[in-house]
């Protein structure tokens, strides 16, 4: 797989994974609304892992794109 | 054998490095970053401590329903909670990664000794403070605990009496008894932060934090995990009952598994062991002098004529080794003429690595016993020996 097609793969992941985390925001939301303590803040430590990754994906996405 | 085994692991830790640095970047890799997430660990538990702390009651009738009010009353009191007790766990599985890879890349040795014996004293500290939360929260568990405590304290042959009542504030469980655990169990992780001070002291860039990526992504499995496993209570604490099983929280708590299979006292003897060859692992390696090889040849001097005082050796030696101090009078040399600093050696602390003497450009620093004509000499020592025979 060459780094361009690399790099467009962790992209799509990253892209993944920014919207399951708008998914977690609002499963927080729902949690403060429901009183859903548990779940808000099971969703909101997925959303910080989640943000992490991201980060990591961006950085080798960008890597892969400057090596070509 | 032993030799072929630590090879072994030494090369299984650098295959780990190897592997997780293609896996992420370098910098991120979390396995250079062991002591800063341990770091990380210790401020949610001292953060989420003070705000338990606010809740918690040492008593023996409030301390257990303090702590289900925490749990169950007080808005993410049951988070705070989870975080506390998770971040613990965290912070032993950062603490031992930390020790065995220092331990098998050998990073332990010589003038290491300093950070190894500070990080012993940092595990004994924190595994004694983790040991002591656990017999705060008051249920059935923590009054086992604390009558196995008593138990091991007094098999103690001398002074283990006293020490037992010292421990529980008279001859039995009584009101001062709670208190006095919160102490030892407040006190030793206060102590943390003046151990880390000797554990930092002699390292001129220590890694204390990890890369945000691993901060986030830390944070978030905490909550996470606070969120999906709850930290609960086993049912209250009842005066004269005494129950037989507990369930092990094995970070902190294997003292106490030890004690279902050995005698109290042999329990502690085996722990005193264990910690005292921890400590003695600096100075069990004995070496030849051609094991040695190039180290162990003098600390550094300064060549006072040749400092220019342009700091490079103060920013390049990792030990700390080197002080900038004001120059009084001009060096000989012409680059030295005009300088305003002198470099100095702080020798309890220079371990001989030769760095310093790579980062001076104007020949200001050497090792006294591999002077320019002792490299010289190995030089032409090593252009006169027969070249060895072709296979």
């Amino acid at each position: 797989m060459s780094q361009g097609r690399s790099g467009g793969m962790y992209m799509g992941l990253a892209l993944v994974l920014i919207l399951a985390g708008l998914g977690c925001v609002g499963a927080m939301l729902y949690g403060e609304w429901a009183s859903q303590k548990l779940v808000g803040s099971a969703a909101l430590g997925l959303l910080l892992m989640m943000f992490s990754a991201v980060v990591v994906l961006f950085r080798k996405a960008d890597t892969a794109a400057g090596e070509e | 054998m032993t030799k072929r085994l630590w090879l072994r692991l030494q090369s299984a830790t650098l295959k780990a490095d190897v592997f997780i640095n293609r896996l992420l970047y370098q910098d991120f890799n979390p396995l250079y970053y062991t002591g800063g997430l341990a770091n990380l660990f210790l401020t949610v538990l001292v953060i989420t401590g003070i705000l338990i702390f606010l809740y918690y009651e040492p008593s023996l009738e409030g301390a257990y329903a303090s702590v289900q009010f925490l749990t169950e009353g007080v808005p993410y009191g049951v988070i705070f909670r989870g975080l506390h007790r998770y971040a613990a766990d965290g912070f032993m599985i950062a603490i031992f990664v930390h020790l065995f890879r220092n331990w098998f890349t050998d990073r332990y040795r010589e003038a290491r000794d300093s950070q190894w014996i500070s990080g012993m004293v940092l595990l004994v500290f924190s595994g004694f403070a983790g040991l002591t939360g656990y017999l705060l929260v008051w249920d059935e568990r923590s009054l086992l605990l604390v009558s196995m405590t008593v138990q091991a304290l007094r098999s103690i042959p001398l002074g283990g009496n006293w020490l037992a009542t010292m421990f529980l504030g008279g001859p039995g469980i009584n009101g001062t008894t709670l208190p006095r655990v919160l102490a030892l169990h407040i006190a030793p992780a206060m102590t943390l932060y003046a151990l880390l001070w000797w554990h930092y002291v002699r390292l001129r860039a220590p890694r204390v934090w990890p890369p945000a990526v691993w901060v986030l992504f830390c944070l978030g499995a905490l909550f996470f995990v606070s969120a999906v496993l709850p930290a609960t209570s086993g049912a209250a604490a009842q005066p004269g009952s005494a129950p037989q099983s507990f369930e092990v929280a094995w970070f902190y708590l294997w003292p106490y598994a030890l004690m279902k299979w050995l005698a109290p006292a042999w329990a502690l003897a085996l722990i005193g062991v264990i910690i005292a060859y921890g400590l003695y692992i600096p100075y069990s390696i004995r070496e030849t002098p051609a094991e040695r090889g190039l180290r162990g040849l003098g600390q550094a001097t300064v060549v006072e004529e040749n400092c220019t005082g342009c700091e490079l050796c103060y920013y390049d030696c990792p030990y700390n080794a080197i002080y900038m101090v004001p120059s009084h009078e001009p060096g000989k040399s012409k680059a030295a003429a005009n300088r305003k600093l002198l470099a100095v050696v702080v020798e309890p602390r220079c371990v001989e690595c030769g760095i310093c003497i790579g980062a001076c450009p104007f020949e200001a620093l050497e090792l006294p016993r591999l002077l320019d004509k002792d490299v010289q000499e190995m030089i032409r020592a090593g252009a006169q020996a027969p070249a060895p025979a072709a296979s």
